[in-house]
């Protein structure tokens, strides 16, 4: 076992944060978003496709550089450092491994490159209802017609929905079981409710009615789909995970920055043994997450069960030791943990919405324990 | 020893009940359980109500256009206020330049102060807190220096609630700086709308406007607005803890969350599925219950006088707890609402919203958002609860023999 990066982590993992500090900057971000948000999104997204973030991990055959789970981990958690508000773990981590795991053809490859060259955002829709997280077993119905498919339900809380060009629409097909659809998000029938997120970030609800797709539309058919999602989700998970790790570390440093800079009392609140002993256990918290996202890569490895039982785990205390990093930072900070103004409070809100993706603690719990 | 609420104390309560059923406007009602700042018409509009009613200053004394009721009464009302999603006072006209003006102002300021006041015709802001003058208040560097007949004051204020519609600050502000940093300040009543007094939104990370930076530049006020003796200002601050021991448990809120919490946990969203139907959620809620109940009567001992070894630190204990109650039954709410707990929803008062929502979110969801996130502040103001915890120790326990 070896946790130190190779020659080629190190490459990427300095190239994205060369990036991160020149182009995302929390000025730059808050400019970004105030402006044309979409537009600020959508160049980033560009800039990690021309820097082969996008390409990371996706596989060789399909144009990719074959890179693993680790370097993924470094990349989700250098976005979730400087707070980015791309749906990395969306639109190329869950996108990509579904492409991976979807039969060749010309549908798959080209998705594929229009992925990697930043073209395209292909976003997966896979919560129907505000309880419960089931992507496997949809309410929304497609059948196959003479011309196409017909498709008729909804989704909702779909992170990146507002950017996306196209959908991965988990739904039933033909009373068969669960098929990966792809679904552009102006075909006729599509409503779409797009609405931004207390994280910065944006989301949209589609409501489908009868909506005609080309026949061609069937990314991966029952049977293989459910598989190769929960796959796509289990990696998409630990993308997330990386991505809170990377979050906390920047909350502490910036809250231990606070206490050495504030004073009150006349002597700087880092002297103070009640705010010390704090932030050691927001450290030691941080820490054990960290333990778990290695733990998670490593159980990426296993088979179905181990990997589930594996990425739930990680899930559940990393949700934990975020819970208590981000509320901790903000009280650390004083008022000026309240304000916009400071990134605390933006990182403890996208700690708390990634708490509620793919599956909230108590779903991982429960997979967990099952 | 009776420990029961008595049959007048019961009635009470139903009169109560009565009035808020009856007085209570929906829309008041509605955009309070939507949990955006109220706006300051919306505070007048109900201020006027009560008093109309002759509620308009539960905890001050008859003399004054107060209730005269008993703590328990007090209590009561307070109970209500948030069972019904009535609008809060404006704390600090009620709660806070009330009753300093009444205990230590002038006859004078007494007929200029209280009755608008009552009436709902002056809201007030707390200029207590500066930049760098936070937990550590007595550090404060807002000056005001005897001109003639005048106070000139230059300072900056921060953190300072619902000074966007307020009418006057009560202002701690330092006169004498030659004694020791308590011993200097005084309290002094400035309009909102005197010259060289700014105002700057803070943008806070619950999507609204409840706090501001003000800013004094060589602002003139009469020498008759100082309340009180100079000098005076802390020790006034410090009969206001121990006037309102008990504000800042916030039992009421806490009580009214439960009922809330419950209410969203049983509504079905589009597949039935309901936020009660988890066997974690249940517990979670009923574990908050049970502290929210040791609160409730830990405020009832405190209000009756029965203060425990805390003395006057019961008010920290109340605090401490309360505040982190709060954040857990905001997070409780937040879990009761799913997905639709992702959305930045946008005050209606100010950003209309509509078109753009969830489709299904309900109602109430805006507010369990909003405050979820400015709940984060409980911990923090109004003393944070690190600086609470060392004055129980200080007050209760380090002279202990």
């Amino acid at each position: 076992m070896d946790f130190k990066l190779s020659d080629d982590e190190t490459m990427l993992r300095d190239a994205v944060a060369r990036w991160l500090r020149d182009a995302y900057g929390f000025e730059t971000r808050e400019a970004g978003r105030a402006g044309d948000a979409t537009a600020f999104a959508r160049r980033n997204w560009t800039a990690m496709a021309d820097l082969g973030v996008l390409a990371a991990t996706l596989p060789e055959s399909l144009g990719g550089l074959g890179a693993g789970p680790g370097a993924m981990t470094l990349i989700a958690g250098l976005l979730g450092r400087s707070l980015a508000i791309e749906p990395y773990a969306e639109a190329c981590v869950l996108a990509g491994r579904l492409l991976e795991a979807a039969p060749a053809g010309a549908l798959r490859e080209d998705l594929a490159a229009r992925l990697i060259s930043g073209e395209m955002l292909l976003v997966p829709a896979l919560s129907e209802t505000a309880h419960g997280f089931a992507p496997e077993t949809p309410a929304t119905r497609a059948h196959r017609r003479a011309a196409g498919v017909s498709l008729t339900g909804r989704k909702i809380a779909v992170a990146g929905g507002h950017l996306g060009d196209a959908l991965l629409v988990p739904t039933d097909l033909d009373g068969k079981g669960m098929a990966i659809l792809v679904v552009p998000v102006d075909a006729p029938g599509i409503e779409r409710r797009a609405y931004e997120t207390i994280d910065g970030r944006g989301a949209a609800d589609f409501a489908f009615a009868d909506v005609e797709l080309e026949g061609g539309s069937v990314l991966i058919p029952p049977g293989a789909a459910a598989p190769a999602l929960a796959l796509a989700l289990d990696h998409a998970c630990v993308a997330l995970c990386a991505e809170a790790v990377g979050s906390m570390d920047a909350v502490l440093e910036q809250t231990t920055d606070h206490l050495r800079q504030r004073r009150q009392f006349g002597r700087p609140l880092a002297e103070f043994q009640v705010l010390q002993h704090r932030m050691a256990d927001m450290y030691a918290e941080a820490d054990f997450a960290r333990s778990m996202v290695f733990q998670a890569i490593a159980a990426l490895e296993g088979p179905p069960e181990a990997r589930a039982r594996g990425v739930s785990a990680a899930r559940v205390r990393i949700d934990r030791a975020s819970h208590k990093v981000g509320g901790d930072a903000v009280h650390n900070h004083g008022g000026m943990g309240m304000t916009e103004e400071l990134p605390v409070g933006h990182h403890m809100r996208r700690l708390m919405t990634i708490r509620m993706t793919f599956g909230d603690t108590d779903h991982h719990l429960d997979r967990f324990a099952a | 020893m009776r420990i029961a609420f008595t049959a007048e104390d019961l009635a009470f309560r139903n009169e109560v009940r009565r009035f808020f059923a009856e007085q209570l406007p929906d829309d008041l009602r509605r955009r309070q359980r939507q949990g955006f700042q109220l706006s300051g018409d919306d505070m007048r509009r109900w201020q006027r109500i009560l008093h109309d009613r002759g509620w308009a200053a539960p905890g001050w004394p008859v003399e004054h256009g107060g209730t005269g009721w008993t703590p328990t009464q007090q209590y009561v009302f307070e109970d209500e206020t948030g069972a019904h999603h009535a609008p809060e006072p404006n704390v600090v006209a009620i709660n806070l330049i009330g009753p300093v003006i009444w205990k230590f102002g002038s006859d004078e300021m007494k007929a200029r102060f209280l009755p608008p006041i009552l009436k709902g015709d002056m809201l007030g802001c707390q200029g207590f807190s500066e930049p760098d003058a936070g937990s550590d208040l007595a550090s404060l560097r807002t000056r005001a220096v005897r001109d003639g007949d005048d106070y000139v004051i230059t300072g900056q204020k921060i953190w300072t609630s619902e000074a966007q519609f307020a009418d006057q600050m009560i202002l701690l502000a330092r006169t004498d700086p030659d004694v020791k940093p308590q011993a200097g300040l005084s309290m002094i009543m400035v309009p909102m709308d005197a010259p060289g007094v700014t105002l700057r939104p803070i943008r806070t990370i619950n999507f609204d406007h409840n706090v501001n930076e003000v800013f004094l530049d060589q602002v003139r006020v009469p020498v008759r607005d100082l309340i009180g003796e100079p000098g005076k200002g802390w020790s006034y601050a410090k009969f206001l803890l121990t006037h309102e021991r008990t504000y800042n448990a916030h039992v009421n809120r806490l009580k009214r969350d439960l009922d809330d919490i419950r209410a969203l946990a049983a509504r079905p969203d589009a597949a039935g599925r309901r936020a009660m139907d988890a066997e974690s959620f249940r517990r979670d809620l009923a574990r908050l219950e049970t502290d929210v109940i040791a609160l409730d009567w830990s405020v009832l001992r405190t209000l009756h006088g029965d203060m425990g070894a805390a003395g006057d630190s019961a008010a920290s204990s109340l605090k401490i707890e309360g505040s982190e109650l709060q954040i857990r039954a905001s997070e409780l709410a937040i879990r009761a609402l799913g997905l639709h707990a992702m959305p930045r929803y946008r005050n209606p008062a100010s950003e209309p919203y509509g078109n753009d929502m969830p489709a299904d979110a309900p109602d109430d969801a805006p507010g369990v958002v909003t405050r979820y996130l400015y709940r984060r502040a409980s911990t923090i103001f109004g003393g944070s609860n690190d600086i609470q915890r060392a004055l129980i120790w200080g007050g209760a326990l380090a002279t202990r023999r």
